[in-house]
């Protein structure tokens, strides 16, 4: 089974780790992103007080989801935007495809979405003769080289500025280098100006969707977002179907948390609430708003009450930012559209734990991330659940692979191990074996090495407790 | 309700947004056209301005100004937009506690003269400054507006190592203009 496995993040993190440029990069960066976001919430009491309420409208938004989902469908449509449903990523994209040649749209350009990198959109629309172009700054660095996000919020955060110049003067026509940030910015700017202008149609993601006045939520700094949303003549947006809540009251605390969260701001530059398309007298404006609503797993997340708190994360990267594994090793070694501690839950779910159980372990369980989530989920206590999920296909789940994540090794030597503890005369022999030679057992001998490779070996007592008992006259064993 | 105005400053300046205070629409609009001078505005090309419709420029009436500011358009096209050098708009409301300024961008043209050009000219009664978003919300509901606008400072980037970087896809400097006396009705 581990045979299929071919993605480790074990081999990519050590990988990572010999890159001193990359570890800088993420280092400093995540120091600031930290500093920013603690500065934002001076007060303990208040932090809290913002999280517990951002928890509740999550938790209960998704409790009466199924219902929100109609009921933000019914005035979406009435409002004139187009609602359609995706279950796999692979119908997403042929309903964008759709979507894009019935209006005959050649080109188009993006705001960010993570929901749209889940889908490889990009790549299935160049094999079908679309261009799709990526306007966010983060997002057009790497879509240039070919990259995928090294991080939810800063999608090219692994590169400095160095790189970005380099890549530029190579791949940017009549670009000069030049290491300054101010005009990097800029040449970026000229050419997606022009295609903003160019473009047929304008992609965006959502951060929130409003059941009670159908109406979709756009958080950005850019202004991208809002260019996607209405300088081409067709908007598309794509969103997860987790993303409801009921009503506008709710939106006005979680962009709070999100912003602060996020990138230590108090507030983004733009936040765009989008409720219909261009009224019949306007002349420029998407004359079409399209939302594609995927599930791609989420329903099954959503069935499991044990996992469902996955569904309530607002995307604000967080806890990227505070994980010390994330930090060290950077986004690309989880080889996983949502990298860091979210996505070490997130993708053994969607993708199934059979395939990507090496996530689980990339955890030193610190509880680092559970600390700073503002939607508080609880990712250590998932992943040990789903660590458990990865090895045994007995626990009542729905979880995708489940029981499939384990060695022949790891289930002989469990195998053993019930055997010696059924059987008191096989165990006090496998004891007395252990305190007399357990230590004449090298620390790098197979097996033993995994374990030791960053722990100290254990010592073995020199008499088992059974030995000394009756040895020194305790009660009767 | 001005009263919220220093906090407003305080949190606009914070998101590089400049703000200037007038009482009486006159002054307001002596400062405009001035303003519109020194950017430079004309009839040359990619040097013209665009003004999207609202009650202060009803007020100041489109002939009047159009004579006085060559290269001064009311009529918004995304192109007419894209080539302009100054766009000008009205808010409706602003928010004390992050220095936003909200628009019913429900007409394209608002949207277009706000994101556009490199420079952005809002324009906002003294007295539509609240408190916080909720009070906006309470005023301003998408259930009947198609597009809803919250804008704090002029555009900005952190994507390349995380440096602040102003105007990368919007306007690189946000103008707030807030006239005091100017009894702003709803749009
Ligand atoms: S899990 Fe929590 S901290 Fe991480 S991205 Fe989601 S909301 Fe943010």
């Amino acid at each position: 089974m581990h045979a299929e496995n071919e993605v480790s993040f074990r081999d990519a993190a050590a990988e990572a780790l010999l890159d001193p440029q990359l570890r800088a990069n993420f280092r400093r960066a995540m120091d600031g992103l930290m500093s920013k976001r603690r500065a934002q919430f001076p007060d303990p009491g208040d932090l809290q007080e913002l999280r517990d309420l951002s928890t509740a409208i999550r938790t209960r938004s998704l409790l009466a989801l199924p219902d929100l989902l109609e009921q933000f469908e019914a005035k979406a449509t009435r409002n004139g935007i187009q609602v359609h449903w995706a279950e796999t990523c692979e119908q997403a994209n042929e309903l964008i495809l759709g979507i894009l040649r019935s209006k005959g749209a050649r080109t188009l350009v993006k705001g960010k979405s993570m929901v749209s990198e889940e889908m490889h959109l990009n790549d299935f629309l160049e094999r079908h003769g679309i261009e799709a172009l990526e306007s966010d700054l983060g997002e057009y660095i790497i879509q240039l080289d070919g990259e995928t996000p090294s991080h939810i919020i800063m999608p090219a955060i692994h590169k400095n500025k160095g790189q970005i110049a380099r890549q530029f003067s190579q791949k940017i026509k009549d670009a000069k280098y030049t290491e300054d940030v101010d005009e990097l910015t800029a040449m970026a700017r000229k050419v997606l100006r022009q295609k903003f202008l160019e473009a047929d149609a304008g992609l965006s993601g959502v951060n929130f969707a409003v059941a009670e006045t159908g109406t979709l939520c756009l958080v950005e700094n850019e202004g991208n977002g809002r260019m996607s949303t209405h300088v081409p003549p067709l908007h598309i947006a794509v969103m997860g179907l987790e993303k409801v809540v009921a009503t506008l009251e709710d939106v006005a605390p979680l962009y709070a948390i999100l912003t602060r969260s996020a990138t230590g701001q108090a507030v983004s530059t733009y936040f765009n609430l989008i409720t219909a398309p261009r009224g019949a007298e306007e002349k420029d404006g998407p004359r079409e708003v399209h939302l594609v609503i995927l599930d791609n797993g989420r329903s099954r997340i959503y069935a499991d009450p044990g996992l469902r708190a996955t569904l309530r994360c607002i995307r604000c990267g967080a806890c990227m930012n505070h994980c010390p594994v994330y930090t060290r090793v950077g986004g690309h070694a989880y080889e996983a559209v949502y990298p860091g501690p979210i996505g070490k839950i997130l993708t053994p779910q969607m993708e199934g734990v059979g395939v990507r159980h090496d996530l689980l372990h990339g955890s030193s369980l610190c509880g680092a991330c559970a600390e700073v989530c503002p939607v508080e989920i609880p990712i250590p206590e998932i992943l040990v659940r789903l660590r458990r999920e990865a090895t045994h296909d007995d626990v009542g789940s729905n979880v995708a692979g489940r029981g499939t994540g384990h060695t022949a090794i790891e289930d002989w030597t469990w195998r053993l191990w019930a055997m010696v503890l059924k059987h008191p005369a096989l165990y006090r022999i496998a004891t007395w074996f252990a305190t007399r030679f357990g230590n004449l057992l090298p620390a790098r001998a197979p097996l033993l090495r995994n374990w030791t490779r960053s722990r100290t070996k254990p010592v073995p007592a020199r008499r088992s407790l059974q030995e000394r008992l009756r040895a020194e006259g305790g009660p009767h064993v | 309700m001005s009263s919220h105005f220093e906090a407003f400053k305080t949190r606009a300046e914070a998101v590089s947004a400049e703000v200037h205070r007038f009482v009486g629409k006159e002054e307001a609009l002596a400062f405009v056209l001035a303003f519109l001078k020194e950017a430079g505005v004309s009839d040359a090309p990619q040097c013209g301005a665009v003004w999207s419709a609202g009650s202060f420029l009803d007020w100041a009436g489109t002939d009047k100004l159009r004579a006085e500011v060559p290269g001064l358009s009311f009529e918004v096209s995304r192109e007419g937009s894209a080539a302009a050098r100054v766009g000008l708009s009205q808010m409706d409301w602003a928010i004390a506690g992050t220095g936003t300024l909200v628009q019913d961008a429900t007409a394209v043209e608002t949207r277009l003269v706000s994101t556009l050009p490199p420079i952005h000219v809002a324009i906002i009664g003294g007295d539509r400054i609240l408190e916080d978003m909720g009070s906006v919300l309470e005023r301003l509901r998408p259930d009947q507006l198609n597009y809803i606008s919250f804008i704090s400072g002029p555009s900005r980037t952190a994507d390349i190592e995380r440096v602040l970087t102003i105007g990368v896809h919007g306007p690189g400097r946000l103008v707030i203009v807030v006239i005091d006396g100017f009894e702003q009705v709803a749009s």
